[in-house]
């Protein structure tokens, strides 16, 4: 596995899409600014020259757009470390309220995703795949990462829902799948998100992955950390993973200062992702955590 | 001595299914034994990965051998009534998904079958378990804004925007569109908040679906005076999720309630409650739970589903009140086809 160790401060991607954890309204507002491509390459190569290195994005429709503009500008495509999370899982959510799950496959298949080029590669093969889960799940994942391939790759995250979807249902062998296939068919470190890190890492622990790349909410608020604080907390302790600590800032309701001295309180800890439109936040953000991984 | 854990079943392996098969395989009360699909896709991927639950094709078979304490139905609204009527004759519990059944006829079938022979039943009207809208519910009990004079709620989600294709868009299966489907989480809030609406008047529009409502718009009033619309669609531009909101006044002042926060407005402090506006986000209210996938109130749900197995006590969102959130939605549909006229329910 490429033993990677993550940036110290990654550059979040939600604002970009819409996603705003504390207000719907606002970050469709965001949304709304952030039309263009290069005003959010901008941004992103704003908080790059401030220090923070890495960059999360989603498989998005828009990230496409994003990975072009970046491939444009050569100290970002060389420089910036991009850490992919796969798959964006509302898109998934409505196909299948529209077409039910199993029909979503196929017609993902048929349609190659976000990628038009895959689908030329893909005649013909669909009723093959569709009877060996592992070969399904290898193409879907290929599918996700095609249009990013001319990035800087760092990491790839299996999405929240995946993870906890698989911890919960205690789903053996996919976890060390996700590790193999990423390791070896695309050579970048794999990774896992949840949003029950009191969970997930036992089980990720237990499918005998040792020292797995992390990336789950940690803030002082508790907010997003289920089952709970204390065992999300006790899980850092007990299974040893390098693990980058997302919604630290609560969704913008805890201060800088406030998150930073928390995650501080956490060794095991030694990145944060924050996402926001804001310059100003952004600098004064970078700045609280630089002091702290120092 | 370890308790023994609540055998669940899950009818139907789809999105839901999946979800909640998930949850109740993380709560400490509960674990999920059998499954049954009749697709032969979603058996074979799932056999090859979980291999202590039991797949079956279909879900009398899964009753007859499961020995299953309870059933969460995920199907198509249109199966859910024949599944719950099989849980009904093997005395199994069940949570079923909203709505409770594609019209109101077999919901009372199913209700008149569960008065014979009753067993403890749950519908998914998750929206009660989101820290926001049960903290709403709690500070209308406690009568923060005084008589509640008008109530209005908008329900949207970008979701259709073309001719969608499967169950949800025939009638007779789905028995509606976005009402009957996703407003029908806003129709139980009402409910739940103010009780049973007296009248209705309603109006439907169809523009992407040919047999099922994409627009719908609903006038209410209550015993008491209290009034109220509510606007619903699955074509609405820029809600990347379904969001709902609720602005209700009251004669001390406003409280307004979505998906991230409940404010409130008051005229003059209280005990309680300065003037002016206060709020609560999510952050606020926030509180951990088994497993979060989808979001955070699936699991609560389904905790309290167990809970109430545990107590062998019955809900307040059991099948009864979704037969009442059926009733109401016959009205809402038969004032749409009168054009708008009143419907008493």
């Amino acid at each position: 596995m490429p033993n990677v160790f993550p940036d110290p401060i990654i550059f979040g991607h939600n604002q970009f899409f819409g996603i705003n954890h504390l207000s719907a309204a606002r970050g469709a507002e965001t949304e709304e600014y952030f039309q263009d491509p290069k005003k959010i390459v901008d941004l992103i190569a704003f908080a790059y020259n401030l220090g923070a290195h890495g960059l999360m994005l989603s498989t998005h429709e828009k990230a496409v757009a994003i990975a072009t503009e970046i491939v444009r500008r050569p100290t970002l495509k060389k420089n910036l470390n991009v850490y992919i999370l796969l798959p964006y899982m509302a898109k998934y959510v409505k196909k299948a309220n529209e077409r039910g799950l199993v029909n979503m496959v196929f017609e993902l298949l048929k349609t190659g995703g976000l990628s038009t080029s895959f689908r030329i590669g893909l005649k013909g093969s669909v009723g093959v795949l569709t009877k060996d889960p592992l070969a399904l799940l290898k193409t879907l994942i290929d599918l996700e990462l095609l249009p990013f391939k001319k990035l800087n790759l760092r990491a790839v995250f299996l999405h929240n829902s995946l993870t906890d979807l698989t911890a919960g249902l205690k789903l053996k062998d996919i976890f060390p799948f996700f590790v193999d296939y990423i390791a070896r068919k695309h050579q970048v470190a794999p990774g896992f998100c949840t949003l029950t890190s009191g969970l997930s890492m036992k089980f990720i622990y237990e499918s005998g992955l040792e020292k797995p790349l992390i990336m789950a909410p940690f803030n002082p608020a508790g907010f997003q950390m289920s089952p709970s604080q204390k065992e999300c907390e006790w899980a850092l302790k007990r299974f040893p993973a390098k693990v980058i600590a997302m919604s630290v800032l609560a969704a913008g309701y805890s201060n800088p200062e406030k998150a930073a001295s928390y995650i501080h309180s956490l060794p095991a800890i030694r990145s944060v992702i924050f996402g926001s439109s804001n310059p100003q936040h952004i600098e004064k953000n970078i700045a609280t955590f630089r002091k702290i991984f120092r | 001595m370890k308790e023994k854990k609540l055998r669940g079943g899950i009818i139907g392996f789809g999105k839901m299914g999946l979800l909640h098969g998930a949850i109740i395989n993380s709560l400490p009360q509960s674990q999920l034994v059998a499954i049954c699909d009749p697709n032969p896709s979603i058996q074979q991927t799932f056999k090859k990965f979980a291999s202590d639950v039991s797949m079956y094709a279909d879900y009398l078979t899964m009753l007859n051998e499961a020995n299953l304490d309870f059933a969460v139905i995920t199907t198509p609204t249109f199966l859910h009534v024949p599944a719950a009527l099989a849980c009904i004759d093997k005395k199994v519990n069940f949570l079923v998904e909203k709505p409770l059944a594609a019209n109101e006829r077999e919901a009372r079938m199913l209700l008149n079958r569960l008065k014979k022979n009753p067993v403890i039943t749950m519908v998914g009207y998750m929206m009660r378990y989101m820290e926001t809208f049960s903290e709403a519910k709690k500070l209308l009990d406690q009568q923060i804004v005084g008589k509640v004079l008008t109530v209005n709620v908008t329900i949207y989600v970008s979701q259709l925007f073309s001719a969608g294709k499967g169950w949800r868009y025939k009638r007779d299966q789905s028995g509606g569109g976005c009402i009957n489907t996703q407003a029908t989480h806003a129709l139980d809030l009402l409910c739940w908040y103010f009780g049973l609406p007296r009248t209705v008047n309603a109006r439907i529009r169809s523009f992407y679906s040919k047999e099922v409502e994409d627009f719908g718009h609903i006038t209410f009033s209550w015993q008491d005076g209290l009034f109220g619309w509510l606007d619903s669609s699955w074509s609405m531009d820029n809600h990347r999720l379904l969001e709902t909101r609720l602005t209700i006044t009251g004669e001390h002042g406003t409280l307004i309630v979505d998906d991230d926060f409940v404010k409130v407005y008051l005229r003059t402090s209280t005990k309680k409650f300065p003037s002016g506006w206060t709020t609560r986000s999510k952050p606020d209210l926030f509180s951990g739970v088994s497993l979060d996938v989808g979001a955070p109130h699936f699991a609560r749900q389904d905790q309290d589903f167990v809970n109430h197995l545990l107590s062998e006590s019955r809900p307040s969102n059991d099948a009864a009140n979704g037969y009442r959130i059926q009733q109401l939605t016959t009205s809402i549909y038969n004032s749409a086809s009168h054009q708008g006229k009143t419907i008493s329910i």
